[in-house]
């Protein structure tokens, strides 16, 4: 019987918790904080809660910010005050799901028809997983995502600013297509795209509007939402829009 | 596995399956508003509790994962809330304000609705419409197209205001 043998550990570090999967390897499982569906496995004897082992830490540096993955969602909006970013989130979560999906089963459930998914692309983001010690981009952890091998921290380079534009069938849709723009604090700007299921990859804009780049990207972005061509044409016209904000808001800060 | 849930302040120690989310759990143990439990996939919000003061959704978290925080349930709106939310003698100001603006019509979110209200009326007696709605966002409600939900928490958060003599947003 399941439920009279399986043990609970909470343990409070990384180590420990690396520890004690290795102890009990298949039979055990880790929790990293809230999800849509907690699943447990018939033959688990060990649950691992991970809790308190110090992946919600958030912590501001020279190079941007990281963020642990059993940080909320909530976590990282208050962390990254970017009111666009705030907007793409309102549109995917209401504050419930915000106050309790943590960053490592966001990334492991979501697809690119997710803004936030495109917010956090658009600011060229980086991860590291559980069980490699280097940082990867959040685009290739994306592609190649397995379950085995899980988010557990989230590096954002240093952000001067973001624009989020999105068109969708009501005001709380997931988008049919959006798109976010970064500026970084080297002066590059970043442009990421989204509202499609499968991953369409970004670019950085070299002295030019974009408009060629994101119509040849979205190509083939044609499912049972839309043609490829009405998100080539709606595309374009988000980033102008996206671009200008981003110009207006810079000029802003200028002014002040 | 035995556990000990703290819930509206009372230490409860209960013996769960390692799979049983929070939401079965509450409702094993008799709390109300836990009933309201719908889509058990974290989307209706109708399962809302409060947890360390925040709403959450009790269909998304492992009962075992909910122990050593606090959770508070519905029962600890009322004026009385050991008498439970039928039996309470008074209602407390969200409570009544939602009565009267008429925002209870099926009634089936409204208890998780008055605690995500209350969530941020705890933090801020004073909040804008957007914040109001952003407060509720977590909870689905298919009667009331949100209009007079919102008019309540505004209503109760002048209330709270004019009662207490504080119109400005809780200091950090």
């Amino acid at each position: 019987m399941t439920e009279k043998t399986m043990q609970y550990k909470r343990p409070t570090s990384m180590d420990e918790a690396r520890a004690l999967k290795q102890q009990f390897g298949d039979k055990a499982k880790l929790l990293f904080g809230g999800t849509f569906q907690p699943k447990l496995e018939e033959e688990l004897e060990v649950l691992i809660d991970l809790q308190k082992a110090g992946l919600d830490v958030v912590e501001w540096n020279e190079s941007g910010l990281q963020i642990g993955g059993l940080a909320t969602l909530k976590s990282l909006e208050e962390s990254l005050e970017l009111q666009e970013f705030s907007e793409a989130l309102s549109i995917e979560y209401g504050l419930n799901v915000r106050n309790t999906l943590s960053l490592t089963n966001f990334l492991a459930q979501t697809n690119g028809r997710s803004p936030v998914l495109c917010c956090l692309l658009g600011l060229n983001a980086r991860v590291v997983l559980l069980n490699r010690n280097e940082e990867i981009l959040l685009a290739t952890y994306m592609e190649e995502k397995t379950q085995e091998d899980p988010v557990i921290q989230i590096r954002i380079p240093e952000v001067l600013n973001l624009a989020f534009e999105s068109v969708a069938r009501s005001a709380k849709d997931l988008p049919i297509v959006c798109v976010s723009v970064a500026k970084s604090g080297d002066g590059s700007v970043h442009v990421s795209v989204g509202g499609v299921c499968k991953l369409i990859p970004g670019f950085t804009l070299k002295n030019d509007d974009g408009q060629e780049k994101i119509k040849a990207i979205l190509a083939n972005a044609e499912d049972e939402w839309a043609s490829a061509e009405y998100r080539q044409e709606v595309g374009a016209v988000l980033l102008s829009r996206a671009l200008l904000k981003l110009h207006l808001e810079a000029g802003l800060q200028e002014t002040k | 596995m035995n556990l000990n849930l703290r819930i509206n302040q009372k230490d409860y120690p209960i013996e769960v399956r390692p799979e049983e989310k929070l939401l079965g759990v509450l409702r094993q143990l008799g709390f109300l508003g836990a009933k309201s439990g719908g889509c058990v996939k974290g989307e209706c919000g109708a399962c809302t509790v409060l947890m360390d003061g925040n709403p959450i959704n009790s269909c998304m978290l492992l009962a075992v994962q909910a122990q050593g925080h606090d959770i508070e349930t519905i029962e600890s709106a009322g004026q009385h809330p050991s008498q439970g939310w039928k039996k309470t003698d008074g209602y407390s100001i969200l409570q009544q304000a939602f009565i009267e603006s008429g925002s209870v019509q099926c009634g089936y979110c409204t208890p998780a609705m008055i605690l995500a209200a209350k969530a941020l009326l705890d933090k801020n007696s004073d909040p804008s419409e957007a914040e109001v709605r952003d407060a509720l966002s977590g909870v689905l409600c298919r009667c009331t197209a949100y209009v007079k939900p919102v008019q309540a928490v505004l209503a109760a958060a002048e209330k709270i205001r004019s009662l207490t003599g504080f119109d400005g947003k809780a200091s950090d």
